[in-house]
């Protein structure tokens, strides 16, 4: 396991707000192929980890690594492109389009046709649309929503929302992928549901997760390592088994 | 639903429908069915048209209001007027037709380029403060225009070639709403619609927001600056008034009634909105006030516009009446609620 | 000597105008504040304010009151009107986005024109004399009463509003709208009446504008309000919408920018100097001068 190579990696990561510290001194490295929770109790910190790591926050201090190569104030946008790919703590889809279309516009950084093929319809544009039209459907499959293809997105029960950002997630082809908490508001049924599509997706994609969650028993099962934060700052790092002894972590969760 | 094949079928319907119109329409004017001032009406209709479907790209599919529409218009007509003006082409001229095409081309070009130039700055903005921004570049550009030598100032740009005939003037409508429909269906336009979603969401997916935004603009600018051309060359005279903010909130009527991000609506409204005031000529002073009355109750009663986001499909709608449903023939698949 | 005199003069003109900007601006900057809207037709009270200050003169001179008391009549008939409005054209859109909103405000704007130009012509009217038009001060500074007036007025109407958000009841209940409307509404602030009174303060000093307008220009036509109230809407804009202080501070300087440009630069580019300011301060901090920056939750 130690011998994987690191995919995202920080040192000394932090963000101020305003004389506020809400992100200090974060060193974590996520491994190819690893499953890992960043855990913590509310307002520790942990999407504001997420948005640090996705360039929607610019790091006060510190630096991030993807690959072992050091990345410097990039755009969100660059982000994914570099293989980074996230979903939020609050279900952002494109809504008013249909499912097959919020996968399609992830697809778009794959797409090479220029506008101009693509107003004059010319062979590329047909080419590449039949192909992101296959691939699209084929992600809808895995998550068992290739009926709902053509359904408003807006119009899907909550459960089915979570998967559909996961799986449009995926379709920008990432190495890594960041869930804000994918089980929120999910009942026992399709929170399992959920976490089988996770594991079988990163089995087949060979995906790193770093995996937001606040509910500490339900990333005990599946994370292979953990990383607790409280504050703003990292206070335990290792296996679920050790985690769960952890005095500072129990702490922190207790509000000792 | 998807248009991953050539749908050969309903392009050969179009076309036909379109050349159908067409021959209709000319024979009326041959006939005489189609008198000089109805012409002028569909002319008028036309440039409207193509108006409504520029500015649709930026507020209807791009999802921001933009108050500076008619300033990229008359861009393109004192473009598109000076060029003609400067070739000295006449009526007479042969093939007049083809030195207004490059004119509208022209027109169209700086338009594009003062759409950019608007909106690389005015697009870091979102909302209200996008809306405000566009109304001031569209005022700084009208001020502009009376303010520089060579467009006739406040007594304006006089004789220009009155060149802008109803079959060319036809098929250039014809063209920019093939070319826009295709636009929103194409990657491009999926993806100005994803930003009008979720704006944070499309750049988490790897969307560059500004430039695909910029697109969205400059597309829209680029026609509104090619319909301005065709506007100088139907009038035959310019004037910077002519081009104020109330024409930019005119053009914004027409899409809203019609429905922002359908462009079936917008084509609609605008014949609707164009022809319905000619029709009530003798109510002409309460045409603005039933416009006014009129768009507060769609929006109070139908806010998504008369269309919504639906789009009209010839092969689609025949199919419909001949119970032949089957998906796959249908270019301009549907969008938004009209599934069923 | 001389430059200095006239540099002084349209210095005060610019202040006189800017008062009447500023006027208007506190309408744009209250009503954004509360409900989030930019009311396109706010400029267009102005119009109304006019008007009904136009045909309330006659109506004072033949009961024997002061020629300033119309200004009175349009200040309480635009409240209704304002407030009128909120309720049929606004209160019914307050959940919708806010493109909904922004559109019907320009189709207020447009109604008020027309409905206007219907009743009235669309011919410019001529405006009675309101304030004296005699001449005042010595040694070359020569101000006419309506300048001082409008200058005076304009500030103690401002102070006045100042101390009315600040200090009363109905004040604070103003600024807890603005805040939060949900967690106003649950403290017990009754959120309908806070906005009519918002609209109703804010049509009131658009027509106390109008007078002092028409004081200085008189004429009056039904599209008077839009020119005027796009320009009370970039000063509002320039000190921050939804800031009071700021509108005030927006309308002296566009005022005064205006002045200058129209007496040294060009009187043709005055207008593209405004909104060129206006696209600066857009670009450069949206929020305004006092504006705060506010990011989004993501």
């Amino acid at each position: 396991m130690s011998e994987a190579k690191s995919v995202l990696r920080t040192e000394n990561l932090g963000i101020t707000f305003g004389g506020l510290k809400a992100v200090q001194n974060l060193n974590i490295d996520i491994r190819e192929g690893e499953l890992m929770g960043l855990i913590g109790p509310n307002g520790a910190g942990k999407t504001t980890v997420f948005n640090l790591l996705t360039g929607v926050y610019q790091p006060t201090s510190g630096k991030i690594f993807l690959n072992d190569k050091e990345i410097h104030a990039k755009k969100p946008h660059d982000m994914v492109r570099q293989g980074v790919a996230r979903t939020f703590q609050n279900i952002r889809l494109f809504k008013e389009l249909t499912v097959l279309d919020n996968v399609k516009a992830a697809f778009n950084g794959s797409m090479k046709y220029t506008t101009l093929e693509g107003v004059l319809r010319l062979p590329r544009y047909w080419k590449e649309e039949a192909e992101i039209d296959r691939k699209s459907r084929e992600l809808l499959a895995l998550f068992g929503m290739e009926g709902l293809a053509d359904n408003i997105a807006a119009n899907l029960p909550y459960g089915q929302q979570r998967k559909l950002e996961i799986a449009r997630a995926l379709a920008t082809n990432p190495k890594i992928l960041l869930l804000d908490e994918p089980a929120a508001g999910m009942n026992p049924t399709e929170t399992a549901e959920l976490m089988e599509a996770i594991a079988l997706i990163r089995n087949k994609y060979k995906l790193s997760i770093l995996l937001i969650e606040h509910d500490m028993s339900l990333v005990m099962g599946i994370c292979e390592r953990l990383v607790v934060i409280d504050y703003g700052q990292v206070i335990a790092t290792g296996l679920p088994a050790e985690i769960a002894q952890n005095k500072r972590v129990i702490g922190a969760y207790l509000g000792e | 639903m998807t248009n991953t094949k050539i749908p050969v079928k309903s392009y050969i319907l179009n076309t036909l429908c379109i050349a159908l119109l067409y021959a209709v329409m000319m024979a009326g004017v041959d006939g005489k069915f189609i008198t000089r001032y109805a012409q002028g009406i569909i002319i008028t209709v036309c440039i409207n048209i193509i108006l409504a479907v520029s500015l649709n790209i930026a507020t209807g599919f791009l999802g921001e209001i933009a108050l500076g529409h008619a300033g990229f218009m008359s861009v393109g007509a004192y473009t598109a007027a000076l060029f003609t003006k400067h070739m000295e082409i006449t009526t007479k001229t042969p093939n007049a037709w083809v030195y207004l095409l490059v004119a509208l081309a022209l027109g169209g070009l700086v338009a594009a380029a003062f759409g950019m130039l608007v909106g690389i700055p005015a697009l870091r903005l979102k909302g209200d403060y996008l809306a405000i921004i566009t109304l001031g570049f569209g005022e700084i550009i009208r001020v502009l225009i009376e303010y520089v030598p060579f467009t006739g100032g406040a007594q304006g740009l006089k004789s220009i070639p009155k060149i802008a005939k109803l079959p060319v003037v036809f098929w250039v409508t014809i063209a920019v709403v093939v070319i826009l429909f295709t636009f929103v269906r194409s990657r491009q336009g999926r993806v100005i619609t994803a930003i009008r979603e979720d704006d944070i969401a499309s750049e988490a997916v790897g969307i560059n927001n500004t430039y695909y935004k910029v697109m969205a603009f400059v597309v829209s600018a680029f026609f509104a600056g090619v319909a301005g051309g065709l506007y100088a060359h139907y009038v035959g005279i310019l004037g910077a008034k002519t081009f104020d903010f109330n024409k930019s909130i005119d053009i914004l009527v027409i899409v809203v009634l019609g429905g922002m991000g359908s462009l079936t609506g917008s084509i609609i409204a605008a014949i609707g909105l164009t022809v319905l005031p000619e029709a009530l000529r003798g109510f002409a002073e309460y045409r603005m006030l039933i416009y006014s009355v009129a768009l507060i109750i769609v929006m109070l009663f139908k806010p998504s516009g008369l269309f919504g986001k639906y789009e009209f499909s010839l092969s689609r709608a025949l199919s419909n009446i001949f119970k032949k449903g089957k998906a796959g023939n249908q270019p301009k698949g549907t969008k938004g609620g009209s599934a069923a | 000597m001389d430059s200095i005199v006239v540099l002084v003069k349209h210095l005060f003109n610019g202040l006189q105008v800017g008062s009447i900007y500023a006027l208007v601006a506190l309408g744009y900057t209250m009503v954004y504040g509360i409900i989030k809207l930019i009311n396109f037709a706010h400029g267009d009270f102005i119009m109304v304010g006019a008007y009904i200050s136009m045909m309330a003169i006659p109506v004072m001179i033949s009961a024997g009151l002061p020629v300033w008391v119309c200004m009175i009549v349009a200040a309480l008939l635009c409240a209704v009107m304002g407030v009128v409005t909120e309720r049929v054209a606004y209160k019914p859109l307050r959940n919708s986005p806010r493109l909904t909103a922004l559109i019907t405000a320009i189709a207020v704007s447009l109604l008020l024109q027309n409905l206007f130009m219907v009743m009235f012509g669309s011919a410019s009217k001529p405006y009675p004399a309101v304030f004296s038009t005699e001449q005042m001060g010595g040694s070359g500074i020569q101000l006419s009463m309506s300048t001082l007036v409008t200058i005076v007025l304009s500030v103690a109407c401002m102070i006045c509003l100042q101390m009315f958000v600040k200090k009363t009841r109905m004040g604070k209940a103003m600024r807890a709208v603005s805040e939060d409307m949900a967690a106003a509404q649950l403290m017990g602030i009754n959120v309908n009446t806070t906005i009519s009174l918002t609209f109703a303060i804010g049509c009131a000093l658009a027509a106390i504008a109008a007078v002092m307008y028409c004081a200085a220009y008189p004429l009056v036509n039904p599209y008077m309000g839009s020119l005027l109230g796009l320009k009370a809407f970039v000063a509002a804009v320039l000190g921050g919408i939804g800031i009071i202080p700021g509108a005030m501070l927006g309308g002296f300087v566009i005022g005064i920018v205006e002045s200058f440009t129209k007496a040294y630069i060009s009187s043709q580019l005055a207008d593209a100097v405004v909104y060129g300011i206006l696209i600066v301060v857009l670009l450069v901090k949206p929020t305004g001068v006092l504006g705060k920056n506010v990011g989004e939750k993501v």
